[in-house]
């Protein structure tokens, strides 16, 4: 009897130990982004502010108000402009250069460790320390990168002071950070492709260029669409940088999404307009996901 | 169509020597066997054909030509990898037309190659499937296939049968042979499994420790070994081996062996060859096989109590000792002997092996003075 | 993307956990024990307010005084979530430009029933006017700041320029800018004036507001209640426009590193108090000219102070240390001693014949022509939008459109805010 409902209950785990397992994670899932997000999207239309939450009294729902604030004014069609602008040039840029750094990485057997270390250590260093020191290699007047164009006879540019340079100079400098990062990861993959593969490909003819083409690149396929969606997701999440470095200027060309959405929770305190940001944010970054999905080619085991 | 000559090969990885003056000529069409313990070198010798790897000193050639410096695309070899090396991205059909791609054969010539390949191996309806998704044998076949679809002039082979089970390794061995006797090309085939040395090989390279010990036909490796090494290396069960002295009695010799038995001999042949053996220790090599129970006619030359006794089908293997020799002789299984029992053997002098103290070979007949 | 949201979470949580935290005042049979929350500023700061509330501690046994530093960085993030968890101190130090801030959350209470009438008779006009909201004071500091034209003597000696020594004289804009103009011809290799913008944010709309206020410019409505037609009113606008030629002539670099005039990297610099020990510690020989202005004269003006907040429920004793704090002699002294701020009150002033003798001019300046930041429930919003506006027209951005746009946030934030 006793022996009996043992194996009902180990039946009745087995059966159910996929969702037991998750069960931890789901909980979590549910405590940190599934709650507070429908709390952002009930906010959302409500005008909560620094000021509701003092005076409960004049909480109030209002309706698409924030959305049509949104909107309405030039500063969310900017500010998506700015994020999506980052997005494209990083995304292919970072994943490109971390690709060719793993080769070159991988390919340099004395200077393997070294070279490792020197690419991922931006990744580990606080963003703090790093955006002064490129606001100074930056600066107009005495920054390393002009004093180097002139010594080339090029001229000097404003860098972070033009609105036209300063998304491409963080864009420079958000890819030169990061991009360590996702050279682990396509070093990591690289390593696990059996040298037998490239042995019997030089014995059919192949070259350097034809071994990366045709070896190297359909090999790292699985990883290239993970390291795509993640370059994507970090993309559309700068904050820092344009927060630390420009202030979201100059003439608001830095200012992306989630830098507005600092603005409006912490300096203007509008909770409510804040939530909006985040539920447009939300919707942005799963359609993007989704049309990604559909753009590219399907993950395989190989 | 292109033989194969190697002038004094060495390689060495580093402090350790890997290969040592490596010198012999394969033929064309030949198939060459390449066999050796672990570790003794083979791969590396493949590895160097292939051009995968640089000689330390030594010249290769393929053909008439010198490749020392030639890349391995250009040196007109493929090469069969023990794991496969399939490339999993691609289908069957692109595996094979891989080489072709790099060549830039034009489209349609290269996919007639292809299927035409994959007919002579049976693999049509492989064709778009991925790496993935076939088995061992198939693979194996999928690897053998895109060697086979440039045509070239040498196959190298590096224990390409290692991973198969039994049954499918001894199919692929005979379709192997099949092949190679269709497409006629040189072919260098590595293996430590003695059993496809002795089937496949026109002829057999014995490696010990990065050197060469013998290149003979299977008959002659098995049946000449030209030294102890060999002699123990191929077969199974292996060789048995009695070690003991030579003596010089009057008109004939007589072999002491170890244990205190004593074998009368008279050797014939060129007497410059064995006499320096006299007064001297010997090894006698006797195969399992050339055994036969002792009876009337056959005085009985080994003896001891049976230890083990391994049934293989129709045939017995049975292990005895006598004096401190192991020794393991073949037999019917009719006549199977209990564990424990006492057993006695002979075997016919002709079928005997005399290895001098080094453990080289020594040329003589051998005859028992009756 | 959820940061924000799950610091909504972590404010609800609070919120429900904030039942009887032992944070504020408790009178007890030995006495009252008040809270006072303080930014934490440099070690000599620090050190100063430290043992002047020992010594308040040690001179009574009535009240005690439990002195708690946080980091300035976010320190009004941290009051504001104080606040709405309900968890503020009894005493809150404040920015002052954010006491309007305070004091329309209900974070502060009045002082004016607390303080003793005539308390305020000889404190600087600019901390009566930084602690006021809505016609009732709520905040005072123990001392204030302001922003001088340094200049090297030597230099401008060689430019045959004396600039003005008195506030009553002090330089019109024209008469700034023909200065410039000499210097950066004498000197071309030199930076004319250093301006420190790169430390941005606050310090831009601090610094460089007194030009739109000396020439009848506004940020804000008199009611406070809209930015609109005075931000981007035609004052501003022209104010800025002079302004924005000290960067397009090249008399001043939005991007110098800060420091250029304490190397003698430049001949002048709009610098506030605190540089006065640096540069003489730096042994240059340097004079100080008020603030220039276009109609009239302006200077800015503005620091630390103290308030009492809504939850302190013993007047009486947060009334006692307060005075303590502002006291001529057990406060001012010290503080201002350690920090170099102005002292608030002309009595502080007289026990400091020093400071009289060698920043006389800050108190001058501060008297005559300083002026308080605009007091609004969104200072932080106002100072966020003028100083990346000031930005923006320094690096040659349209001064019109650039104001228009910050106008207009400034008012969606404020529609929203008001009552
Ligand atoms: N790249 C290399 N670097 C250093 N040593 C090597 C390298 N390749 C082979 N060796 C060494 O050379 C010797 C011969 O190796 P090889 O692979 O040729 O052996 P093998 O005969 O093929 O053995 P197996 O039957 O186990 O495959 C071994 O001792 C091996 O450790
Ligand atoms: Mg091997």
């Amino acid at each position: 009897m006793q022996k009996h409902s043992c194996d009902r209950l180990g039946q009745w785990l087995d059966q159910r130990a996929g969702l037991l397992l998750s069960l931890p994670a789901l909980l979590l899932l549910l405590a940190f982004v599934i709650l507070p997000f429908t709390m952002a999207v009930y906010a959302s239309f409500t005008n909560q502010s620094v000021r509701t939450f003092m005076q409960p009294g004049t909480l109030a729902y209002v309706g698409w108000d924030n959305y049509r604030e949104l909107l309405g004014d030039g500063d969310f069609g900017q500010a998506l402009f700015n994020t999506m602008y980052f997005v494209a040039l990083v995304v292919p840029l970072q994943v490109g250069l971390a690709l060719a750094l793993a080769v070159l990485v991988n390919g340099a057997e004395m200077w393997r460790r070294m070279l490792r270390i020197s690419f991922f250590m931006p990744v580990i260093t606080s963003m703090a320390v790093l955006a002064v020191v490129w606001t100074l290699l930056f600066n107009p007047g005495a920054g390393v990168f002009n004093t180097l164009l002139r010594a080339l006879q090029l001229s000097p540019q404003p860098f972070l002071s033009s609105p036209r340079q300063a998304m491409l100079c963080l864009a420079a400098m958000s890819v030169w950070q990061g991009v360590g990062f996702q050279m682990m990861i396509f070093l990591a993959a690289m390593q696990s492709i059996p040298p037998a593969l490239y042995e019997a490909a030089r014995i059919e003819g192949a070259g350097r260029w034809q071994c990366f083409r045709r070896i190297t690149l359909p090999m790292l396929k699985n990883t290239t669409i993970f390291v795509v969606y993640i370059t994507t997701v970090f993309a559309f999440k700068l904050f820092v940088q344009p927060h630390l470095i420009t202030q979201g200027g100059p003439r608001g060309s830095t200012r992306t999404l989630i830098l507005m959405l600092y603005d409006e929770a912490f300096t203007n305190m509008r909770y409510g307009k804040a939530a909006a940001i985040s539920v447009m944010f939300f919707v942005l970054v799963l359609l993007v996901t989704f049309v990604q999905r559909r753009l590219m080619p399907r993950e395989e085991r190989l | 169509m292109a033989g194969i000559r190697l002038q004094d090969v060495g390689k060495e990885f580093g402090a350790h020597r890997a290969l040592c003056d490596v010198s012999f000529s394969i033929a064309n069409r030949e198939f060459f066997v390449v066999v050796g313990p672990s570790g003794c070198g083979k791969s590396t010798l493949l590895r160097l054909l292939a051009g995968l790897e640089q000689v330390s000193r030594g010249r290769i050639f393929i053909g008439e030509r010198l490749v020392n410096d030639i890349p391995p695309g250009r040196r007109n070899v493929a090469m069969v990898f023990q794991n496969y090396a399939l490339f999993p991205p691609l289908t069957v059909f692109e595996n094979m037309a891989f080489g072709l791609r790099i060549r830039r054969l034009p489209r349609r010539e290269a996919d007639e190659m292809v299927l035409r390949t994959a007919r002579v191996l049976e693999l049509d309806p492989l064709l778009q499937k991925r790496p993935a998704q076939l088995s061992g044998g198939q693979r194996q076949r999928v690897a053998l296939g895109r060697a086979m679809v440039r045509q070239p002039e040498v196959f190298l082979y590096d224990e390409p049968l290692s991973n198969l089970d039994a049954r499918l390794r001894s199919d692929m061995r005979s379709e192997l042979l099949r092949l190679h006797k269709r497409a006629r090309t040189t072919a260098v085939y590595v293996t430590h499994d003695q059993v496809e040395a002795m089937t496949l090989g026109d002829r057999i390279c014995v490696i010990r420790d990065g050197v060469v010990q013998q290149v003979a036909s299977a008959m002659d490796v098995y049946h000449r070994p030209v030294n102890l090494f060999v002699a123990t290396f191929l077969g199974a069960p292996p060789m048995n081996v009695l070690p003991g002295r030579l003596e010089s009695a009057g008109e004939h010799c007589r072999l002491l062996l170890d244990g205190g038995r004593i074998l009368p001999l008279t050797l014939a042949g060129a007497a410059q060859a064995w006499r320096h053996c006299l007064n001297r220790p010997v090894s006698l090599g006797v195969r399992p096989e050339v055994m036969q129970p002792a009876s009337a006619e056959n005085a009985p030359l080994l003896q001891g109590a049976v230890e083990v006794a391994e049934v293989t089908g129709g045939e017995c293997y049975v292990h005895f000792r006598e004096g401190d020799a192991r020794l393991v002789a073949r037999m019917s299984v009719a006549h199977k002997p209990e564990l424990g029992e006492g057993v006695s053997f002979s075997f016919p002098a002709s079928g005997a092996h005399l290895f001098d103290e080094h453990g080289r070979r020594v040329e003589a007949q051998l005859a028992f003075v009756k | 993307m959820f940061k924000f949201t799950i610091s909504m979470v972590c404010m609800a949580a609070l919120l429900a956990g904030s039942g009887g935290c032992g944070q504020r005042a408790d009178r007890s049979d030995a006495g009252t024990t008040l809270v006072v929350w303080a930014h934490e500023g440099q070690p000599a700061e620090k050190a100063a307010l430290q043992s002047v509330i020992e010594a308040f501690n040690r001179s009574q046994t009535s009240v005690a005084a439990r002195l708690e530093f946080k980091q300035e960085q976010g320190y009004g993030d941290r009051v504001n979530a104080a606040a709405m968890a309900g968890q503020l101190p009894d005493i809150l130090e404040v920015d002052g430009p954010y006491t309007a801030h305070f004091a329309d959350l209900g974070v502060l209470q009045p002082l004016n029933e607390i303080l003793p009438p005539g308390l305020t008779n000889d404190f600087l006009p600019t901390i009566l006017q930084q602690g006021s909201y809505q016609d009732k004071l709520y905040t005072l500091g123990a001392f204030d700041s302001t922003v001088a034209l340094f200049y090297d003597r030597a230099r401008l000696a060689a430019c045959g320029i004396t600039p003005p020594q008195s506030v009553q004289a002090a330089w019109t804009w024209d008469e700034f800018m023909a200065a410039l103009a000499k210097i950066s011809e004498q000197y071309p290799d030199l930076l004319p004036l250093e301006t420190f913008m790169t430390w941005g944010g606050e310090w831009l709309t601090y610094a460089f507001l007194p030009v739109v206020w000396s020439n009848g410019g506004r940020v804000l409505a008199p009611d406070g209640r809209q930015a609109e037609g005075y931000l981007n009113g035609p004052a501003t606008v022209a104010a800025l426009r002079a302004w924005q030629q000290l960067f397009q002539r090249g008399y001043a670099d939005p991007d110098a590193t800060p420091g250029m005039f304490q190397h003698g990297q430049a001949a002048m610099a709009l610098g506030v108090f605190n540089r006065w020990p640096i540069f003489r510690d730096a042994e240059l020989d340097f004079g100080m000219s008020p603030y220039p202005g276009l109609q009239s004269s302006a200077s800015p003006s503005g620091s630390w102070c103290w308030g009492v907040t809504a939850r302190c429920r013993d007047t009486a004793a947060a009334a006692e240390l307060l005075q303590w704090l502002l006291d001529p002699r057990q406060g001012l002294e010290p503080l201002c001693r350690a920090n170099g701020g102005v002292p608030s009150r002309a009595a502080a002033l007289a026990l400091m014949p020093d400071y009289q003798e060698t920043r006389g001019l800050f108190v001058e300046q501060l008297r005559l022509t300083g002026r308080a930041r605009p007091a609004t429930p969104r200072y932080g919003t106002v100072t966020t939008e003028v100083s990346r506006a000031l930005d923006d027209i320094a690096r040659g951005a349209d001064v019109q459109q650039t104001l228009d746009g910050a106008a207009r946030r400034i008012d969606a934030v404020l529609r929203d805010a008001g009552g």
